[in-house]
């Protein structure tokens, strides 16, 4: 989440689609209902199904799988039509628009959306191919710029057009996309002539005719989403899960709802955000260190195995092209030289890069030591010890390759993970396994991953040739360490019972592997053996201590490899001894001086006694009291948020950038629920002490060493003891004494107390700088220091604003568009009227058994979806009695109008087939569907959830075994969601 | 009206069935076989190991589709006509209205030779359950691994001796919503959006209505609180008619 879950109370409006938040999150959930107490907050839940997250909802509208784009790009074009029809003071964030994002950002010249009539469905540079169909030459996705050649090297700089309405900057180009026009052709009067038109791309009309949802319905929704929090004072977040990523146009849909939420100003403000609700308690944590295919802890990027990311290098002056160089592009100041500026945290600060400090801090834990000299590796060393990623072993991949016949995968571990259950295309996958020589299982239960070979129809133990191993791992409780939630919120958990018998916590295991692999190793001479010779494992138990649990924790966060200081930063800087935690990613370092396995992590173990009970374990830290000054939940006591204890990411934009009339830089959107603030009469803490002596013009405090004159331009605070009131600016300091500039009235006696205060410019509430221990407000992301007219709001992008348009992405466009699922009833997409491509044109096929389009063997829409009771693959809750009892098997909805069709009763066994398999299910027969009206034709959608398989204390089909093997174009998670199937009474 | 009372807000209640597993915990009840015979509802009624249920319906109420969730358990009325029905007098109504069945007096092979047991048969309080034969509330019956048990009648205790509990009075366990502590109804300590509340009986009275109130101004007309007697230490705020929910009119 961009936000988390505390934040919801603070939304004036829930949007929940690709999501059923109630039944997945009951708990956390609870959340929203405090919106509504307090708020009185609208809930809207957008969905194929009627559920009980739509039971509570305020408005329910319901969607065809597979359609999300064409009903969010029908809210983005309505939303521009409304604005500039009320004469644009209504319905867009303006300002917003202005400051933040790319809106304003000339395009590149021969830049076309999809409308344009030459390819309509695709953006210029459109290359066919096989398989893909397309692919695309990205140059003209991009701005125009101007090479500024007073720089080294010279940086490209976006132009920025004077206003919205110049029909060459990005935000004309986005309306364009979505079908907006004009009367006269030009702005500023939305031509709505076409609102009520199906043929017209992204009108009102066309999202009934492509996802179903009666206009009228869609247009209420409208009005209450982007009516109700477009304004400064009104926030809007958006909940999503599963139902809008497990679609090959999955991070699209994403990207749409991101659009719109930033040209309403939903990001950064409380109540906001684009709130993804992950799939169980610690997936954040799962993804934050590094468990996707393609990155390194931290969200750094795994190196591929290509020349450029041949070396580390060191940063993006390197003559040619290394690791560091590819991801440190420049920074893209737009306009001129002078400020606003982006921040681009990736780039210099404080004299490094700051992905090199990352980068190279995570090397150093991981290979810091050559052990045969024991003298430190150079980290360029350590990188050639990190293997490149040859290919792509994304989930759907890695089947793919375990299904060929020349066996090239050997063995598999699986850790606490059911694919026999929770994989697509489960006849493809279930006999992919049977190929493998060995594998591992490492589970709290025999899942069906664990008895492969026993499945239904399965080779049996006898024939199956594979070598499998279980090891018993532990549950949660019966384990310690951090769990990551979908906040971003990092909370440490005790161990509350040991694990029964032989069962260890996997970290145990995992340990005592790896120490029994790098053992096998040890004698070896040769250098391709040594990334496993020198691999710090399992961490540094000297420094770190013995504890598993906490030494790894200690090592996420970072530690001291030598004695050092820091550079100064923001007027001060801060000494570690080695072994010394680290405490913030702004102090780790690229030369080698520090180890950091993930530094999202660095400042979640700080040196003792910071942190609960004097640890220094602030993930453990449990206090429940809000000290933000306007009680908007951001409890920074309370756990540990990445990054830095933020709460609320990209909370720049929470204020004014510059000022326009009434709008004051500075001030918040919001004034009754400001997340940080910058106002002329608050001061940023730099340092405090105890007076040693003064004078009429000097503070002296002998136990200090500052750097000289860095004060110059601060100010001091007397806050206690004799001469407390009085504030003074600083005019010059040596090492142990302040020179003020009005004198004293009274001067200080020894032993007062004293603070030292930034710039007059500060973003935290009064008495910060007075009170340094509670630091109330959310930690500003970025540069606290610099105000909104010195620094762009979006720190982490090289042109410091918020993407509208992508810039050479997303693979397959810049804007989303709609196209149909890889299995659609339709034979032509309905948006383009068959001129543009049916499905995404950029989907990789692994070529594996796919319904074709409109098949009339398989004429019904179906979606997988969850239970509240039971969770995932079933290994854990279908083997626990009372969940089997509340959800004893599986069950396909059906709506009443379609059981009527097939003669199907409610309860009846149901034979469902998909172009990939079939299995029997009993009927559920609701109201709770309804047949859609899809371009004049009526289309019957059902949906099962897909939680069992044959193991366990319930057992029953696996919807699976119907779900297609193909993926997103960008992430490759499959698409689950929409497939298509036939039904009628089982035989 | 004296006593404690309980308000269970079904416009609050998501059927999670949080309610169903924390009651079966604190009574140590075993989970009982089900099938899905076509509802999200299971078992399909009370069992002498569920003393509470979840009873899914869905309705279409003036051109809205509702999907109904009801909290099905004991009223604990105020004049219980199953303690005047008990020829064992095993059911005992206590000075805070909670009515109980002492398990230790309680015996159906001797208070009857029906199936139908005196507390069962007295009992005003039915759902509609279809094929089911509408008795009430207490139940003694179900099936455990393929085997069907019998015990002696159960139903909802209001969870009296958690009020008393000192272990549980002096945890400082705190609810999801922030407020709610230990010993009060493991239901009511368990429900994520804080569906049920307990406390005095006026005081739950008043809060019902407050509830109803509300809901009738916002989307829900025919809200109302249920049993509409108010005769009862269970009160339900329902956001349709009792009839809608599948409730047997008393």
């Amino acid at each position: 989440m961009t936000n988390h879950w505390v934040d919801l109370k603070n939304a004036n409006v829930l949007l929940i689609m690709g999501s059923n938040a109630v039944e997945n999150h009951p708990i956390a959930s609870a959340h929203m209902w405090k919106a509504k107490d307090t708020n009185n907050a609208t809930i809207i839940h957008v969905d194929p199904r009627f559920t009980r997250t739509s039971a509570k909802a305020d408005i329910y509208a319901p969607i065809r799988s597979g359609t999300d784009i064409a009903f969010l790009g029908g809210m983005i074009r309505w939303a521009i039509e409304e604005w500039y029809n009320s004469g644009k003071t209504k319905y867009l964030n303006q300002k917003y628009i202005e400051d933040c994002t790319n809106g304003l950002f000339k395009v590149h010249a021969s830049f076309e959306t999809c409308r344009d009539t030459d390819h309509l469905g695709l953006f210029s540079g459109a290359v066919s191919g096989s398989n893909p169909a397309y692919t695309y030459n990205t140059t003209t996705w991009d701005y125009q710029y101007d090479t500024d050649t007073g720089t080294t090297p010279p940086i490209k700089r976006p132009f920025r057009a004077t206003s919205l309405d110049d029909l060459t900057c990005v935000f004309q180009k986005l309306a364009e996309h979505y079908g907006v026009t004009f009367i006269g052709g030009t702005p500023p009067y939305a031509d709505l002539s076409k609102r009520y038109d199906p043929d017209s791309p992204y009108s009102v009309a066309s999202v009934e005719k492509i996802c179903g949802t009666p206009a009228a319905l869609f247009e209420q929704i409208c009005e209450a989403y982007i009516g109700g929090t477009y304004a400064d004072n009104k926030a809007g977040t958006m909940l999503y899960a599963m139902g809008w990523t497990q679609h090959t146009v999955g991070t699209q849909n994403i990207r749409c709802a991101s659009i719109l939420q930033s040209l309403l100003g939903n990001i950064g403000v409380a109540g906001s955000g684009i709130d993804a609700l992950r799939g169980w308690h610690n997936v954040q944590g799962a993804t934050d260190h590094g468990v996707l295919m393609h990155l390194l802890p931290g969200y750094l990027a795994a190196p591929p195995a290509s020349a450029d990311y041949s070396t580390l290098g060191t940063g993006p002056m390197d003559a040619s092209n290394t690791y560091l160089k590819m991801q440190i592009p420049l920074a893209m100041d737009p306009d001129s030289p002078t400020p606003p500026q982006s921040a681009y945290w990736w780039g210099i600060f404080a004299g490094q890069y700051n992905r090199a400090r990352y980068m190279v801090s995570l090397l150093k834990a991981w290979w810091p030591t050559d052990k045969s000299t024991l003298l430190p590796l150079d980290p360029q060393v350590s990188y050639s010890y990190l293997p490149k990623r040859a290919g792509d072993s994304s989930y759907l991949s890695l089947f793919n390759e375990m299904a060929k016949p020349a066996k090239p995968i050997k063995g598999l571990f699986v850790w606490g993970s059911n694919p026999m259950v929770m994989g697509p295309d489960q006849n493809l996958e279930r006999s992919a396994m049977d190929n493998l020589d060995w594998l591992v299982v490492c589970d709290c239960f025999k899942t069906e991953t664990a008895e492969f070979w026993n499945r239904p129809g399965g080779p049996g133990p006898v024939s199956i040739a594979t070598e499998v191993y279980l090891l018993p791992g532990a549950v949660f409780m019966e384990k310690k360490g951090s769990a990551s939630n979908s906040g971003r919120l990092i909370q440490w958990r005790d161990k509350a019972i040991n694990p029964p018998g032989d069962a260890k916590d996997e970290t145990e295991i995992l340990a005592d592997l790896g120490t029994a692999i790098q053992g096998l190793y040890s004698s070896s001479g040769l250098s391709k053996d040594l990334p496993i010779k020198n691999l710090n494992w399992p961490y540094d138990t000297t420094v770190l201590g013995s504890d598993l649990i906490e030494g790894v924790a200690k090592e996420e966060n970072g530690y001291a490899l030598v004695g050092f200081t820091t550079p100064t930063i923001a007027g001060a800087t801060a000494t570690y001894n080695a072994g010394d935690q680290i405490a913030n990613f702004f102090h780790l370092d690229s030369t080698g001086k520090t180890a950091c396995g993930n530094w999202l992590f660095c400042g979640t173990w700080q040196k003792p006694p910071a942190g609960a009970g004097g640890t220094g374990n602030m993930m453990k830290m449990r206090d429940p009291v809000d000290y933000h000054p306007y009680q908007i939940g951001i409890y920074h006591k309370w756990g540990y948020s990445w990054p830095i204890n933020r709460r609320i990411i990209y909370n720049r934009a929470a204020v004014y950038q510059s000022t326009s009339g009434t709008k004051i830089m500075g001030q918040p959107l919001n004034p009754s629920k400001p997340v940080v603030w910058w106002d002329g009469t608050y001061y940023s803490f730099q340092d405090s002490g105890t007076a040693t002596g003064s004078s009429t013009t000097t503070l002296i405090d002998t136990s200090k060493t500052w750097g000289t004159n860095a004060w110059v331009g601060k100010k001091v605070y007397i806050s206690a003891g004799t001469g407390s009131g009085q504030e003074r600016s600083i005019t010059a300091n040596d090492a142990t004494t302040l020179t003020v500039s009005p004198a004293w009235v009274t001067v200080p006696g020894v032993g007062c107390s004293y603070t030292i205060s930034g710039a007059k410019w500060n973003w935290n509430y009064n008495n910060v700088a007075k009170n340094p221990n509670t630091n109330p407000n959310d930690v500003i992301d970025g540069f606290g220091v610099n105000s909104p007219t010195v620094t762009l709001p979006f720190i982490m992008n090289r042109e410091g604003v918020a993407r509208l348009m992508g810039i050479k992405a997303l693979a397959d466009g810049p804007f989303p568009e709609h196209y149909e699922p890889w299995e659609t009833p339709l034979t032509t997409n309905p948006l383009t009227n068959g001129a543009g491509p049916l499905s995404d044109p950029v989907v990789f096929s692994y070529g594996k058994i796919y319904a074709s389009a409109g098949d009339p063997a398989y004429p019904y829409v179906c979606t997988t979806y969850r239970l509240t009771e039971h969770w995932h693959g079933g290994g854990f809750t279908r083997n626990c009695p009372t969940q089997c009892q509340l959800m004893p098997e599986p069950f396909i909805e059906i709506s009443e109008e379609l059981a009527a069709i097939k003669g199907i009763s409610n309860g009846a066994n149901v034979l469902v087939t998909s172009a990939r398999g079939s299995i029997t299910l009993k009927a559920c027969v609701t109201k709770r569907f309804k047949p859609f009206v899809i371009d004049g034709v009526t289309r019957h959608q059902v949906g099962m959830p897909w939680h069992w398989g044959w193991k366990g204390v319930c057992s029953g089909a696996s919807a699976n075994v119907l779900t297609p093997f193909i993926g997103d174009v960008s992430t490759r998670i499959p698409e689950t969601k929409v497939f298509l199937v036939n039904i009628q009474l089982a035989p | 009206m004296l006593g404690k009372r309980m308000v269970i807000d079904t416009s609050k209640c998501t059927a999670c069935r949080g309610c169903m597993v924390a009651c079966k915990q604190w009574h140590s009840l075993p989970a009982v076989d089900t099938e899905f015979t076509g509802s999200y509802t299971n078992p399909p009624d009370l069992t002498g190991a569920d003393l509470t249920v979840i009873q899914f319906t869905e309705a279409e109420v003036a051109g809205k589709l509702r999907f109904l969730f009801f909290n099905n358990r004991c009223r604990h009325c105020e004049q219980p006509t199953c303690k005047a029905a008990c020829p064992l007098k095993a059911i005992k109504r206590q000075l805070n209205g909670i009515v109980r069945i002492n398990p230790d007096k309680c015996d159906p092979s001797l208070c009857s030779t029906e199936d139908v047991k005196p507390c069962q048969e007295a009992c005003p309080f039915k759902m509609d359950g279809g094929s089911l034969s509408p008795i009430g509330i207490p139940k003694r019956e179900y099936v455990k691994d393929g085997s069907p048990v019998s015990t002696v009648m159960r139903k909802c205790d209001f969870c009296y001796n958690r009020f008393t509990s000192l272990e549980l009075k002096s945890t400082p366990f705190v609810s999801t919503d922030g407020k709610t502590k230990s010993a009060l109804p493991a239901c009511q300590v368990t429900c994520p959006p804080g569906a049920i509340m307990s406390g005095a009986a006026d005081t739950m009275k008043r809060k019902a209505k407050k509830r109803v109130e509300y809901l009738k101004a916002n989307g829900y007309p025919n809200a109302n609180v249920y049993p509409a007697g108010l005769l009862t230490h269970v009160l339900w705020v329902l956001t349709e008619a009792p009839s809608v929910y599948g409730i047997v009119p008393a």
